[in-house]
């Protein structure tokens, strides 16, 4: 039985890149303009860990943040039936954007296949080191993680609300071979 | 850029692999600094796995923060061959 087995790296690398162009456009309009509520395209990735010393981690940033994922399985000894993983991640506001903030940021972010799982933080400085771990996933599954970050901005006088989203498409692969 | 005034030698007092978390003491200094795997060296590419050992020596450089009850964060960490 054939299998989806998502975006390699090649893919995730290209879809990067290009993302970052159109974030950079996008951003040069939200932050010179100022608008009243400045709300950006997400900061968004997609990547497949599969245990290897090289796939275990991810990263990605524009000019809002950076955000990382990573796990600690191993593919040696292969899995065994029934063990999940766990997934951690983080996500840091620029040094950019911090330098307009004008209040604490409150972050919220779920995984849409882990509906128990919601990791929220109010009011938290807009350095804070914002992480967290998805416990209990499976392998070889697509999920979808999404979060944001909203505060209050100010540029050249304007005050307004800025809303920071992150989108992380990811699956864990656990590298056994199929069953014809 | 590196900023050697604020580097230091120090070690992981905890390390939790799973959430990539941990804690490292500074050689000659109490203060105790909160530490990410993000913020870790990547030995090899930049895609290789970032982990810390329980014990081992470390350079960190630091910065103030209000972080899960620390107030010093690690923003660079690189293991030392020992």
């Amino acid at each position: 039985m054939a299998r989806d087995v998502g975006a390699r790296r090649g893919d995730v690398r290209a879809f990067r890149s290009s993302f970052l162009v159109v974030m950079l456009a996008m951003l040069s309009t939200v932050f010179l303009v100022a608008p009243a509520v400045a709300q950006t395209g997400p900061l968004e990735g997609r990547y497949e860990f599969t245990g290897k010393s090289t796939e275990r981690y991810f990263e990605m940033s524009d000019s809002n943040g950076t955000f990382t994922g990573r796990t600690s399985y191993v593919d040696v000894p292969p899995p065994e039936i029934g063990q999940t993983i766990t997934m951690a991640w983080s996500f840091r506001i620029s040094p950019s954007v911090r330098s307009i903030a004008t209040s604490p940021m409150t972050c919220t972010t779920g995984v849409a296949q882990v509906p128990s799982y919601r990791d929220y933080h109010p009011d938290i400085p807009v350095d804070y080191f914002l992480h967290s771990s998805v416990p209990m996933l499976g392998f070889n599954t697509n999920y979808d993680l999404e979060g944001k970050c909203v505060l209050q901005v100010n540029v050249g006088g304007r005050p307004g609300t800025a809303t920071l989203t992150y989108k992380f498409h990811f699956r864990i692969a656990d590298g056994l071979p199929y069953d014809a | 850029m590196v900023n050697e005034r604020f580097r230091f030698h120090g070690r992981v007092e905890k390390w939790d692999d799973v959430n990539g978390l941990g804690e490292i003491s500074l050689d000659g200094d109490d203060r105790r600094v909160w530490v990410h795997y993000a913020v870790i060296e990547p030995r090899g590419s930049a895609d290789s796995y970032r982990t810390l050992g329980n014990s081992a020596p470390v350079e960190v450089e630091i910065e103030r923060a209000d972080q899960d009850g620390y107030e010093w964060r690690a923003t660079w960490v690189r293991g030392v061959a020992t």
